[in-house]
């Protein structure tokens, strides 16, 4: 009996001990197994009183809609033929993105109107820097990505599957309405994978320009010529992630493939929509000065002197946690590259209070727009010339 | 009394001990490298070795009951030694360059485990087995049975200590990795090597010639020594070519908490201590530090800019990056500067930029080279401003800058209008369930305390804390007036910094969703809320948290004996790796603590039904039966003392503060007094163990970890440091005393049921190691961190209650 009654003792000894070091009464230490329910109940009343569905994220919102973009094979299985990866997907099946999924034999996005992220922001955070200087956007991204690189920033909403992640019910001209409201002159398709929910980009874009307002697509450019052409008479710029002049950087490191990435550039060229470049600098990785040497001699040859290059400054994150920032000085050194090859605006992300991150003319020198961060400081440009006379080459009137 | 062998065989068992100890420090360092410097290797990397040198004693068991020649295979396994561990150290350090494992990867639970697994096989096997072979070469030079077991424990024991005060005091001052370990694994084939030439016992007799072939191998193998510079260095440069290529090696410096090394790529340097990097600077001919540097002078910038008046500072950590220097700028009267590490402040002041390091010889600066938490705890003195600029709570240690206690602290220390400012890293959206936990964990916990909080920022999420809701502002235009009437010129850092980081936007999304998360019952098992569209000023949604529910504190506050920041940023590391251990560890949340007692339950059922097999047949099954209740017995001990011992560890460190030769002297107290209470045991038994005697060790030891766990946390309110040592000290030692009792005893009662002398030592050495392994790897990897220290010591009453109730139920006669 003597056993019995210690392991009662210390029992009782361990109850109170919870409830004391907590500093809680025991009426709620027991009411510890109620449930999520309750908190999202009372996270419904914190939120502001509107009831719209822009307000009340859920968790795995789930909105699917067929896709025209795949073709049918044998056994009900498909080709999804959005991007060059060209998932295989038997029935039930979901391809690499985790958002696209073959429901009967047809392909079914699961993206058409839960944006996991919609927010408003300056347009030169996405960054567009030759666009409508000074105005703000209006971003929207859902879950989901066709790569998976390692130095990803938002992976835990672009690497993950929409279930894992909560999510807004948007209609397409919904969000066009939102824009209006939040006073943003443009719609911008960034933070996430826009290639990924193609036909959600598609019926806004379309709205969005039958309201005036611009389209701005921030992409890794990993996507098939067919639709990227069928989207291009709705985009009004796009900044595309060059993530390194190396097929097997983006092999390795990024899951993808360069040469499609490339032909995207081409064809947005060729249908004359302005292009900005962005382009990471990993140490060790993708900053070799031969390398960029090539891209920056491609990128004058094949689009023109006059496409922006971004080159952003890397930071320990994700995968990629234990190894250092990129020294600015390889950053400087790479737009000194960049300009020896004829590019004439390149800049250097996420430096802030760096001199290039402010546009010069090229002819007189002239800073024409001075900022810091995504915050404009100066402005002087007039119809998109500068003041000494010389042209420069953006969309700076909606 | 202990009959006593010749010397020279205790000599053997006494250098073992040093040979083991001195083996285990330096590999487990080598390999906390590799891993990063994450924590949780320190479990496994412990638990990977008791469990090899638990299974080597049974090996050994094996070996033992041969008729083998003793001293020659005693030698030939202490010369194969030699060879494995530098081995093991040159594979330790190719370990990622061998598997082409991405620079700067963390690696998963499951890779760390199976590399430890794999590596640490050889040493832990040779250790283990030679330790029961010792065991029965002591017997046969005294011919008694069980002193020989406990002394052989005792020397070894005894050479642990020697082991380890030779490392933290002496060695890991002069000698690189290389040499130290050629000095242990030389150490015990040359005792060995001698003990063989000199010995008059015939167990230990070795023919000359062989001898004479041995000791020329020997002194071949001795000449390694100076080449194991070289070899240093250049498994130095493999290694930190597969973990930062292309960035050159500059300098390495031993320091007691952890190796230094210094990097190099252009003119950007980086300090990165156990494998984990530290911070990059800019070096001393760059002319780009503004640049390079630039989180530092947010960091400073955005604390000083919302003091008025700011005149006495208080700075912990980050000074040599370069947050020392722009402080500074600003116009302060006294600063005090706190950092742990001497020789990471000398290494750095020879690579950073020299505006930096002439701020360390600024006047008004004050350098303090001591544990912070011991310093704002004893300190008298009240500041205007304390910032803390150290790495996120990825460790215990660093994990104290975060609790409820060292805010209260530093809340006491602030002058009235006083603010506190911290740091930590975060992700654009705080959308994932790991970091939102963390970061909502800092915030509540601040929250508590302060009555005033403001987040902000994105990758860097920068807190500010304050007792006075007028001085706090995310106005980023009363931060630049303040700024530019400082007189601090534009060129070094804009104004316009401030409308970056307190962008409208982003701060009302942060702020609502580090407000709403947490607030409830289990919110931490799943995702944080998306903020709605529109959102409420800052000041609109204090108000309405204020209204809203309690934060539930259970997983939400972050305290010195609950570490739970400290699990959320190991879930969140485990989250980068993309494994299923990300996975793993949410589901260990969802474990109710009073599960643990689910495997106890496991083992009296299983002494139920022995129970019931003995009735049935006494003669099979009753030696069996005592057999399983002693074992498991030993195997409790061993869990519930290297349990305590975490417990224990971590409560020290964060009361008394971390300072390294503390606690290397408390693990020695624990050896001494392990020794004490076998050597008592010795004494008193003899013939009268019985289990019976055994079954109240256990009960004792239960009450006493119940003690401690409603005792330790009450420990944080003992002012006087010297008491916190010598409070500490007597406990670990009791503890070493009553682990120390356990092994004769139960060596004593084993060889009783009929098994040999080595097999029943093998026995319960092995056995004891597997405890102490499996309670490494879960106090350090689950309990401490989950379910915080109370807990963790009750498991440990827990599993030694169990064993007295299996001993009682199945060893009564």
């Amino acid at each position: 009996m003597l056993y019995i009654a210690v392991l009662l003792a210390l029992l009782s000894v361990m109850m109170p001990l919870n409830s004391h070091r907590n500093n809680l009464p025991r009426r709620k230490f027991l009411r510890r197994g109620v449930g999520t329910l309750c908190s999202l109940g009372m996270a419904g009343q914190l939120a502001a009183k509107d009831n719209s569905p822009l307000q009340t994220a859920r968790l795995g919102l789930i909105k699917a809609k067929r896709s025209p973009w795949f073709k049918a094979l044998e056994n009900g299985s498909i080709s999804c033929e959005l991007c060059p990866r060209r998932c295989r997907l038997a029935p039930g099946q979901r391809g690499f993105c985790r958002v696209r999924e073959n429901r009967e034999g047809e392909c079914y996005t699961l993206v058409y109107g839960n944006p996991a992220l919609i927010q408003n922001d300056p347009i030169e955070r996405k960054p567009f820097f030759h666009v409508l200087p000074g105005s703000r956007a209006l971003s929207i991204s859902t879950a989901g990505c066709n790569m998976e690189c390692k130095f990803c920033e938002v992976w835990d909403m672009a690497l993950v599957a929409p279930e894992e992640v909560y999510a807004y019910d948007v209609p397409p001209h919904a969000v066009v309405r939102y824009a209006r409201e939040a006073n943003a002159q443009s719609i911008s398709y960034a933070f996430g994978e826009p290639v990924v929910f193609y036909e959600y980009v598609h019926s806004i874009a379309t709205h969005a320009k039958n309201d005036s307002l611009l389209n701005l697509l921030h992409t890794n450019g990993y996507i098939s010529p067919s639709p990227l052409k069928a989207l291009c008479d709705r985009l009004d710029a796009v900044n595309l992630d060059l993530k390194a002049f190396d097929d097997t950087f983006y092999r390795d490191i990024c899951g993808g493939e360069l040469n499609p990435v490339l032909a995207s550039l081409q064809l947005l060229n060729k249908e004359g929509i302005h292009v900005e470049i962005t382009n990471i600098l990993i140490p060790s990785m993708n900053d070799h000065p031969d390398t960029l040497r090539k891209m920056c001699r491609w990128i004058c040859h094949e689009l023109g002197p006059n496409v922006p290059l971004h080159f952003g400054r890397f930071y320990p994150l994700y995968k990629l946690a234990n190894l250092p920032p990129t020294p600015v000085s390889t950053l400087e050194r790479s737009r000194e590259i960049a300009m020896e090859e004829g590019l004439k605006f390149v800049y250097l992300a996420r430096v802030a209070g760096h001199k290039a991150e402010s546009t010069f003319c090229p002819n007189c020198g002239t800073a024409v727009i001075e900022r810091l961060g995504f915050v404009v400081e100066n402005n002087l440009l007039k119809d998109g010339k500068c003041p000494c006379g010389e042209p420069v080459p953006g969309r700076w009137k909606a | 009394m202990l009959s006593c062998p010749p010397a020279s065989v205790r000599h053997v068992a006494l250098s073992l001990g040093i040979t083991g100890q001195l083996a285990q420090v330096v590999i487990l360092r080598e390999l906390l490298i590799v891993f990063h410097g994450n924590e949780l290797s320190i479990g496994i990397i412990l638990a990977a070795w008791l469990l090899w040198t638990g299974i080597g004693s049974y090996v050994g068991i094996v070996l033992a009951t041969r008729a083998l020649d003793m001293a020659h295979t005693l030698l030939m396994m202490a010369m194969a030694l030699f060879f494995v561990l530098p081995l093991t150290l040159a594979f330790s350090r190719l370990l990622r360059g061998f598997f082409g494992i991405l620079p700067g990867v963390y690696l998963s639970f499951l890779d760390i485990a199976c590399s430890c697994f794999l590596l640490l096989a050889p040493c832990g096997l040779l250790i283990g087995a030679m330790f029961t072979l010792i065991v029965r070469g002591w017997r046969e030079s005294t011919g008694k049975a069980i002193s020989s077991a406990a002394g052989t424990y005792m020397s070894e024991a005894l050479g642990n200590i020697l082991g380890g005060m030779l490392f933290t005091l002496l060695l890991v001052h002069y000698l690189n990795a290389f040499l130290m370990i050629l000095l242990a694994g030389g150490l015990l084939s040359a005792v060995l090597a001698t003990h063989v030439l000199y010995t008059n016992t015939p167990a230990f007799r070795l023919p000359k010639g062989r001898l004479l072939l041995v000791l020329t191998i020997l002194v071949a193998l001795l000449s390694l020594w100076p080449l194991s510079h070289w070899i240093d260095t250049t498994t130095w440069r493999l290694q930190w070519h597969s973990m930062a290529p292309e960035h050159s090696l500059v300098e390495t410096v031993a320091s007691k908490y952890g190796p230094i090394a210094v990097l190099c790529r252009e003119d950007q340097y980086s300090f990165y201590q156990s494998g984990n990097l530290l911070f990059s600077a800019a070096g001393k001919e760059s002319e780009l530090f503004l640049a390079e540097d630039l989180e530092s002078a947010v960091f400073a910038h955005f604390a000083m800019c919302h003091h008025e008046n700011p005149r006495d500072i208080l700075l912990i950590g980050g000074g040599i990056r370069g947050t020392l220097r722009e402080i500074l700028r600003h116009p302060v009267e006294r600063l005090d500067y706190i950092e742990l590490d001497r020789k990471l402040v000398d290494v750095a002041q020879s690579y950073v930029a020299e505006a930096t390091v002439a701020s360390l010889d600024d006047p008004r600066v004050r350098v303090i080279l001591t544990d912070g938490r011991l310093f704002v705890r004893r300190s008298r003195k009240t500041y205007d401003m304390i910032i803390v600029d150290m790495p996120d709570p990825a460790t215990a240690s660093m994990n104290r800058y975060y609790t409820k206690e060292f805010f209260q602290e530093v809340s006491r220390s602030l002058n009235p209008g006083g603010m506190f400012m911290m740091g930590a890293e975060s992700t654009v959206n705080l959308r994932g369930s790991a970091i939102a936990n963390r970061n909502a964990t800092l915030f509540h916990t601040l929250d508590s305390i302060f009555e005033y909080v403001l987040p902000a920022g994105q990758r860097l999420l920068l807190f500010i804390a304050g007792q006075k809701s007028e001085i706090v502002s995310c106005d980023s235009r009363l931060l630049q007036d303040r700024l530019l009437e400082r007189g601090i010129d534009r060129t070094v850092f804009s104004p316009r910094h401030f409308d970056l980081l307190l962008e409208e936007g982003q701060l009302r999304r942060i702020n609502w969703i580090l407000r709403h998360h947490g607030r409830g019952p289990r919110t931490h098992l799943s995702p944080p809320q998306s903020p709605p569209f529109s959102l409420p000023g800052i000041e609109e949604q204090i108000a309405q948290s204020s209204h809203g529910p309690a934060v539930d504190a259970r997983s939400f506050i972050n305290s010195d004996f609950k570490p739970i920041a400290y699990y959320y940023t190991l879930v969140y590391w485990g989250g980068l790796t993309r494994s299923d251990h990300a996975a793993l560890f949410r589901e260990l949340s969802h474990v109710n603590p009073l599960w643990v007692l689910f495997p106890f339950a496991m083992a009296l059922f299983f002494a139920v039904i022995l129970r019931a097999l003995v009735v049935f047949s006494s003669r099979t099954w009753g030696a069996v039966s005592t057999r399983y209740a002693l074992s498991f017995a030993v195997f409790t001990t061993g869990f519930s003392t290297m349990t305590l011992q975490v417990a224990l560890l971590f409560v020290f460190q964060n009361v008394y503060g971390f300072v390294y030769e503390m606690v290397g002297l408390i693990v020695a107290l624990f050896m001494t007094g392990l020794v004490t209470g076998t050597a008592t045991a010795q004494r008193w038994i003899r013939d009268k163990a019985n289990p019976i005697v055994l079954a109240k060790v256990q009960a004792i030891l239960a009450i006493y970890c119940a003690i401690l766990a409603v005792f330790l946390p009450r420990t944080a309110y003992i002012s006087s440091p010297t008491s916190v040592f010598l409070l500490f000290s007597g406990i670990t030692w009791l503890s070493g005393f009553l682990n120390g009792i356990d092994f004769p005893l139960a060596t004593s009662c084993c060889h009783k049921t009929g098994l040999g002398t080595e097999l029943s030592t093998g026995m319960v050495y092995g056995t004891e190691l597997f405890g102490a392994s499996l309670g490494a790897v879960l106090a350090g990897v689950a309990l401490v961190p989950i379910l915080g220290v109370a807990a963790c010591s009750m498991t440990a009453a827990f599993a030694n209650a169990a064993a007295f109730v299996i001993i009682i139920f199945l060893a009564r006669e």
